[in-house]
């Protein structure tokens, strides 16, 4: 027992003892003349003293005095064995052409066919070996760790997506080795020493010695991958945009490391769904050094598309899988341009026109007639900012610069004739987007009936003023509505129509009935007399889509929702996708496909695709047309098959390889085209990928790591050391960083003592017999 | 709908082409609705059957006198729809900041010459709201005076509105002296400034502060005449003030339209013949 060590770690309260104290320094005032009325003054001092003594030794214990305890354990200390199992470790680099886990798996295990393997000179393998004297865990580890059973270590695999061997050391650290549950700091679980196998690979991005670096135990590092055998060629650290916009030039860089190649003249191509754009050649001068390679590409096609870097696999290259690096492009259509006309200024023009100029996206071109020939302006024309409006320019030379077109509340006939309505008529026909808001300027009050534009319409007029403000307007999403792209405020279809029917009422509009032939009714009047009049139509024709919109008080939605919601958001959001359908947008489409490829059992893929009629209803009827480029150029047809329990197409193929397949869908209903749709599906996840960006040995790594946990790092490929055993040293070098006896310190309560406690006892005792001796009671 | 309104030039010529041309039937026949109303039918149900577009909002605080001018909204109004092709009301609509109906008036008008009570932070929040996602405020300060009456109450309550957005002079470019005439000088009652000043948030002016009366200048007495004499300049300045009156009326519906680059060449072309 050491009483130096003594310290108070806890003891009662402060206030406590201060009470006590003064109770107790109380007690004895009192307890004074009360023991010298009675005895001599000599003995009345020896029964104070012992008191005195009594309430000192008590106060001193109830302040909590600890010592420290050191007691010798007899177990052994835990060994903590970690097995780097990331793709890396199947580089065949090691001697044999053995790759690198096979070569640790021989250390660990003394397989048969490891005669070279040092640690199998003597007996068993090292882990039999450490067993011995150690209480040895086994984990394995990539970017998880996970505990390694015996069974296991004889068919594991290095098939891991990343290396992160730092993180498997925490975890390891923390008395978690992979087991399921979050790791936490326990002490009797935590490995004296840890040994790493790994060729030091990290995809992680952590630096090397990690900051917590001082609070790990020594980790012995067993070094696997040999520089001197390994060649390679490596193009990965893609830099590209994930967005580009079409006839907008790209820049595309990627990294290309070369090691063993000296002296080569390598072609580096750009290519395009296995098509070559660009290419290159990089003339490598050094060995192990990273070089920049760009390219510049310029999107022609709207779409998901998929580029890659690639350059040929060389004689004697030890991973293929990373000449090549692929980089997935969205493309968009460099501006919307719309052009609005309104027939007056109105909050509906004011608050649509917020909603556009938000999204940078959109081009707006607009006119809004601010005055008629019955106003009067009373000064002249040089002091008004009005412009002519330009209908020769418009609508014979710029209409097909647009993508959308809209009418707010516009009355065309007073402005010009039909023939140039039905310009407008062809352009929609054409593939334009065609957008009518309501008014009493509008629909048939504007004037529209038996003109070019009603027979695009997806109402059908009525032959007289429709204009009405006498209406409470209260749209009802329809069966077609609740699953068309411009109506989906929401992805849950109940919470989409709460939304919906949480809008505040209209008070005017366009009293028409539904269109027929491809007209499609999205929102109607949901009560009153004008029950089922629409609200919200879309229809196709030709390539174009036309969107009525029965009202021209729509801002009150947005209005509205800010006095109710305190946000626009599901107002924007609704212009937003008004937008994005009328423009074409593929993510509108009738026809989509679905981002992933499904594994199936016997080793193929099935591409799920929905194909949806004008009603956005499964078009299970269709004929379903799809191709498939795989990431090797090859171009595959295939039919595909309904499945009416999903509502989904699908098709079945067997990829050549993991990577990204260009898949292009076309659908029809009879001749007539539902649409097509192009997307980039991934198979089997991403080719290539960071584990494969860098595989060179990074002996580095741990070295740094063991000199500065106090561990050692032995390289096992290279076998510096030929004269030694290679197991021998690792027992060796671990017996001097973990003794085999561990020390056990504990605090112990003072009071906890016996003897100790013994004291408390014999002083009231004492105090008492002699109390009684000298006639006191 | 004031009577005045209602037998305007464009409605009467309205009336006469629809009746001219025998077709002057209401949609609502189609569904077997009764007929429209009556012009001789209350002005309350005339507004309901056509409620127009622009119908300010015209707010009322508690303390000075929120309504100077009673007339001048509706003059006003008068002149916007003969020279626009807004489609006008026949006269503002009061309102309070805690009136569920303050959000039906995009456009509000705060007026007076007397210092009043700031409103409560509820109230305050909610007319944040209102001019943060479209809306727009004029105000017009009959007195004048930077920190006295009127005008201090209007800046503390635009500066509690606005923290962090400074109530600023607005640039001889700005939009709303483009946004129907091409203006040069502010009218009003009386011209104690030729600036107007505003709160900017983003690229859209929500606050629109002016220090000349303009609704001394727009009222009007019950026999037609003016309601107050317009100095120092006399009727150009009150005729700015319309002017001004239109251009404020159309910046706040269609935003900066008129700084769309459609519209530059001509307007600069105008601005430099002078």
């Amino acid at each position: 027992m050491d009483w130096n060590t003594i310290h108070w770690p806890a003891g009662a309260p402060a206030w406590l003892i201060i009470l006590l104290a003064v109770v107790f320094a109380d007690s004895l005032r009192r307890r004074i003349p009360f023991i010298r009325e009675r005895v001599s003054g000599g003995r009345a001092a020896i029964l104070l003293s012992l008191r005195a003594l009594l309430y000192v030794v008590i106060l001193f214990f109830l302040s909590g005095p600890t010592i420290l305890e050191e007691k010798n354990r007899a177990l052994p200390p835990r060994v903590l064995v970690l097995v780097d199992t990331s793709a890396s470790m199947s580089v065949k680099d090691e001697s044999q052409n053995r790759s690198r886990l096979e070569s640790a798996m021989g250390i660990l295990l003394k397989r048969s066919d490891s005669v070279e393997v040092p640690g199998s000179a003597e007996g068993g393998g090292l882990l039999q070996r450490l067993s011995e004297s150690y209480d040895v865990r086994v984990a394995g580890f990539d970017t998880v760790s996970n505990p390694l059973r015996q069974e296991d270590m004889m068919n594991l695999e290095a098939a891991g997506p990343g290396s992160d061997s730092l993180r498997a050391i925490r975890l390891g650290v923390a008395g978690n080795d992979g087991g399921a549950g979050e790791p936490g700091e326990n002490k009797q679980d935590r490995p004296a020493a840890i040994l790493l196998l790994s060729d030091g690979g990290d995809t992680a991005g952590s630096s090397w010695p990690p900051e917590d670096v001082g609070r790990m135990p020594p980790v012995l590092t067993l070094g696997f991958g040999s520089s001197r055998r390994f060649r390679d060629i490596s193009l990965h650290d893609v830099r590209a945009p994930r967005l580009a916009f079409e006839g907008k030039e790209v820049q595309l860089e990627v990294t290309l490391l070369v090691h063993g190649f000296v002296g080569k003249k390598l072609p580096i191509a750009l290519t395009r769904d296995g098509r070559v754009v660009s290419t290159q050649t990089v003339d490598v001068r050094r060995d192990s050094s990273g070089k920049k390679v760009r390219f510049r590409f310029t999107p022609r096609d709207v779409g998901s598309q998929v580029l890659a870097v690639e350059t040929p696999v060389q004689r004697g290259e030890l991973v293929e899988s990373n000449n090549r690096v692929e980089i997935p492009l969205e493309v968009r259509r460099n501006k919307i341009r719309i052009l609005t006309i309104s027939g007056a200024p109105t909050w509906n023009y004011r608050f649509l026109r917020m909603a556009l100029k938000r999204d940078p996206s959109i081009d707006l071109v607009s006119f809004v007639f601010l005055r008629t020939s019955e106003d009067d302006p009373g000064v002249p024309t040089r002091q008004l900012s009005l412009v002519p409006f330009p209908v020769d320019t418009l609508f014979l030379e710029e209409l097909k610069n647009f993508d959308i077109v809209i009418f707010d509340n516009f009355a065309a006939n007073q402005y010009f004739s039909n023939y140039y309505l039905q310009r407008v008529n062809d352009y929609i026909r054409g593939g334009g987007g065609f957008l009518i808001l309501g008014g009493k300027n509008s629909f048939s009050s504007g004037g529209y009936v038996l003109s070019p534009l009603e027979r695009v319409l997806p109402v059908r007029l009525l032959r007289k003023d429709d204009f009405s403000a006498r209406v409470r307007m209260t749209g009802k999403l329809t069966t077609a509505g609740s699953r068309h792209p411009i109506m989906r405020l929401s992805s849950d279809p109940r919470s989409n129509e709460r939304l919906w029917s949480g809008f505040p009422a209209l008070r005017q509009g366009n009293l028409t009935v539904a269109g027929e032939e491809g007209a499609v009714l999205l929102s109607s009047q949901a009560e009153g007399e004008f029950n089922g009049a629409p609200l919200i139509a879309v229809r196709r024709i030709g390539e174009g889509r036309v969107l009525s919109i029965l009202t021209d008080d729509m801002w009150r939605w947005n209005y509205g929702m800010v006095a109710d919601e305190k946000t626009n958001r599901l107002y924007l959001r609704l212009v937003a996708q008004m937008i994005r359908w009328l423009s074409g947008d593929p993510a509108t489409s009738q026809v989509q496909i679905l981002p992933e490829a499904v594994p199936g059992k016997d080793g193929s893929y099935v591409i799920r695709m929905q194909v949806r009629d004008v009603k956005f209803e499964p078009a299970a009827g269709a004929r379903v047309r799809l191709s498939l480029r795989d990431p090797y150029g090859g171009l595959h047809q295939m039919p595909a098959v309904y499945r009416p329990e999903t509502g989904e197409f699908e098709a079945r193929f067997r990829p050549r390889g993991k990577g990204s397949y260009r898949a292009e869908v076309i659908a029809l209903m009879g001749e007539k085209p539902l649409g097509h749709s192009i997307r980039t599906v991934a198979v089997g996840g991403e080719a290539g990928g960071a584990e494969w960006a860098d595989v060179r040995p990074h002996w580095e790594r741990l070295r740094v790591l063991s000199k500065k946990t106090g561990g050692v790092f032995l390289p096992a490929g290279e076998g510096e050391d030929k004269k030694r055993v290679f197991g021998d040293r690792v027992l060796e070098v671990l017996k001097g960083k973990v003794p085999p006896v561990l020390v056990e310190v504990r605090d112990v309560r003072l009071w906890s003592i016996p003897w100790v406690a013994f004291i408390l006892i014999l002083l009231p005792a004492g105090e008492w017999t002699l109390r009684r001796l000298w006639g006191l009671a | 709908m004031s009577p005045d309104r209602y037998w305007s030039r464009r409605n009467v010529l309205q009336g006469a082409a629809g009746l001219a041309a025998g077709a002057f039937a209401f949609p609502w026949a189609a569904f077997g609705q009764s007929g429209p109303e009556t012009p001789s039918d209350s002005e309350e149900s005339q507004s309901e059957i056509f409620p127009p577009g622009f119908v300010p909002g015209h707010i009322r605080y508690r303390g000075g006198r929120w309504q100077e001018y009673p007339s001048a909204l509706s003059s006003m109004l008068e002149e916007v729809g003969n020279r626009t092709s807004i489609d006008v009301a026949g006269d503002a609509r009061v309102v309070t900041l805690s009136d569920p109906a303050l959000f039906d008036h995009p456009f509000l008008y705060l007026s007076g010459r007397y210092e009043f009570e700031i409103p409560s932070n509820k109230d305050i929040e909610r007319l944040q709201r209102h001019l943060t996602y479209g809306g727009f405020l004029l105000v017009d300060d009959g007195l004048g005076f930077l920190n006295e009456g009127f005008g201090r109450s209007a800046r503390e309550l635009i500066r509690r509105l606005f923290p962090r957005e400074p109530l600023e002079p607005l640039s001889s470019g700005h939009a709303v002296f483009r946004s129907y005439y091409l203006i040069g000088s502010i009218g009003g009652r009386q011209s104690i400034s030729q600036a107007l000043e505003g709160v900017q948030l983003g690229k859209f002016t929500p606050v629109v502060f002016c220090r000349n009366d303009l609704g001394g200048a727009w009222a009007k007495r019950p026999d037609g005449g003016w309601a107050e004499e317009c100095r120092p300049g006399g009727e150009p300045q009150r005729k700015a003030a319309f002017q001004l009156a239109v251009n404020i009326a159309l910046y706040a519906m269609t935003g900066n339209y008129k700084q769309d680059l459609i519209h530059h060449p001509i307007i600069q072309r105008r601005l430099n013949q002078g």
